[in-house]
């Protein structure tokens, strides 16, 4: 046991940079679980970021006040998109929340409490490895159940056909509402957990580079299942830890990733074991015949 | 405002209706949002540079280089992408994302060719100083700007109207099933549009570059989301639609520059982009399905 808590020493911030890429690929998932792809989760981590940073310097609140203030900070604006942008739909939902991000973005840089382009410092220290790995499992725990709960069927419905789920007399408004919210969630609790870890915010970590390496993830993994997005994270987090030497490897392995899965393996990783599984399937009912 | 403001606006205007025009096209003939063009524009700016300013070539040259580069690009990114996609019945956001991993390789390619620097034009190798009109001074990039983004959208109207060609083009945007029943090579005439399209993008990445005297390898970052609000202000795939809102987007800049300040103007396109989506998601310029292109 103690050989693994070197090994996750040595290895924490990268362990920690892992979690925080795999949070956002699940808030990015979990929109897209009702069939629509919003790519604001960035604008929703700068939101909590921003929020607990402020919360805690101005107001000296403790640190799991500051969580929970993050987690509203974010689950409400993700909350006010999804109501402005109920009518919009694929392309035009991305976007939307695309431009959303980097309103969120720019308007970090120009007003004045956040410090504009020099950043936020001397936010505390209060992120350490419980709070990191509590979030994982909390993260890991949340969907597991939610894949298999009714409201998850209800969301499938409505990403295979939004007009069958209509006439079943589903609420699609209200689904739509909740599974942004939820995403909001997680992508501002990943803001504040990596703002206290830091102890810096600056509004360059949250534009387009990161929806790209969000987008890799979630692409390799692949939509069929929450571990796709999970899995993704995962890869998509090691890549630069590995390929740190050369600068442009980066953006030819993400952009490569990107190209090359969409035409050859559409639905993702998580999709590679669907037919494995069904000749699994397969050869029971034989077999049982 | 004053007449060199109008002059101003007149010039982006152009600047980004070139630019969106060929974004414009590309979208309404092969359906593709072609997020790789703003690599596709910093390409041109940058085989532009290498021709004039490394090879010390006469400046024409570059102008045919910076052509080139878009001709090339163009091509790749149809054949290698969006041939292969549209193959398989990718949707419209599925082919918008790969174009985004296009955009991550084209400018992690100018990064690498450029090392991350500033490149400027050899002093004297392009046209520059002022010249004087009656109330306004203009620069030779303004004029070139504005006198090669008419022309060509003049003649790529003139050659989508009458030639058999521009003929084949409306009717795949109509129907490229009933297209290519009628002898039209539907294929062909997606690869020429990316590549006009190509060519254009890769054209205002070269007048960017001459106007500001300056090509680096993200110059066409801030063009990502302009010509998204452009597009969608104007309507996908009418020319003249993509002419207005880049009108519309550079008077929005810079008076919002002279009223209310210079921070303000960064929020513009994307605060277009929410307001266009709320309020008219099919844009200013709406054409009907005959008439697309």
């Amino acid at each position: 046991l103690s050989d693994l808590l070197d090994f996750l020493d040595a290895y924490q911030f990268l362990a920690f940079s892992v979690i925080i890429l795999v949070a956002l690929s699940l808030s990015t998932y979990v929109t897209m679980a009702s069939g629509s792809l919003s790519l604001a989760a960035p604008a929703f981590m700068a939101i909590g970021a921003y929020s607990s940073a402020l919360a805690s310097i101005h107001w000296q609140v403790p640190f799991p006040i500051a969580l929970l203030i993050a987690a509203a900070g974010g689950g409400a604006a993700a909350a006010g998109v999804a109501v402005l942008s109920a009518r919009l739909r694929a392309l035009y939902l991305a976007l939307m929340t695309l431009a959303v991000d980097e309103i969120v973005v720019t308007v970090a840089l120009l007003v004045p409490f956040t410090g504009g382009a020099s950043g936020l410092s001397g936010i505390p220290f209060e992120t350490n490895a419980g709070w990191m790995f509590g979030f994982a499992i909390a993260l890991v725990l949340f969907f597991w159940r939610f894949s298999r709960s009714r409201t998850f069927r209800f969301l499938s419905a409505i990403r295979q056909s939004e007009l069958a789920a209509r006439s079943l007399g589903l609420d699609i408004f209200t689904a739509r509402i909740a599974t942004c919210a939820i995403g909001g969630v997680i992508a501002g609790v990943a803001g504040a957990l990596s703002a206290h870890l830091d102890g810096f915010v600056s509004p360059t970590g949250f534009g387009f580079d990161l929806i790209i390496t969000i987008l890799t993830a979630i692409v390799l993994g692949g939509m069929a299942a929450w571990y796709g997005a999970v899995l993704g994270g995962i890869v998509v987090a090691l890549v630069p830890h590995y390929l740190v030497a050369i600068s442009s490897v980066r953006e030819y392995v993400y952009g490569g990733i990107l190209v090359l899965v969409l035409i050859f393996l559409p639905r993702g990783l998580a999709s590679v074991r669907l037919p494995l599984r069904r000749t699994w399937a397969n050869a029971r009912s034989v077999a049982s015949r | 405002v004053n007449a060199q403001q109008l002059f101003n606006i007149l010039s982006i205007a152009c600047l980004y209706g070139l630019f969106a025009v060929g974004l414009n096209l590309i979208m309404g003939v092969a359906r593709v949002l072609n997020l790789a063009q703003p690599a596709v524009f910093t390409w041109g700016a940058l085989a532009a540079w290498l021709v004039i300013s490394d090879l010390h070539a006469p400046a024409w040259l570059g102008f045919v280089a910076a052509l080139a580069a878009g001709v090339v690009l163009g091509a790749a990114l149809e054949l290698a992408a969006f041939r292969p996609l549209r193959r398989r019945k990718a949707d419209e956001l599925t082919v918008a994302i790969a174009s985004i991993g296009l955009l991550t390789i084209l400018v992690g390619a100018a990064r690498s060719a450029t090392g991350a620097s500033f490149l400027t034009f050899a002093r004297g190798a392009l046209p520059e100083g002022g010249v004087v009109l009656p109330g306004v001074i203009a620069t030779p990039a303004q004029l070139a700007i504005i006198g090669v983004t008419l022309g060509l959208v003049l003649l790529l109207s003139l050659y989508l109207k009458l030639s058999a060609n521009g003929i084949a083009i409306r009717a795949a945007v109509y129907s490229d099933e009933v297209a290519a029943i009628n002898g039209v090579n539907v294929d062909r005439v997606y690869l020429a549009t990316v590549i006009v399209g190509s060519a254009l993008g890769a054209l205002s990445g070269l007048l960017l570059g001459w106007s500001f005297n300056n090509v680096h390898y993200q110059m066409g970052e801030p063009f990502i989301l302009r010509g998204i609000a452009i597009i969608f202000l104007g309507g996908f795939g009418s020319v003249p639609g993509a002419l207005l809102g880049a009108l519309v987007l550079a008077a929005s800049e810079v008076l919002s520059v002279v009223y209310i300040g210079n921070g303000i103007r960064e929020l513009v396109p994307f605060a277009m982009i929410v307001a266009v989506l709320l309020l008219r998601p099919q844009g200013l310029l709406p054409i009907s399905h005959e008439d697309r292109a």
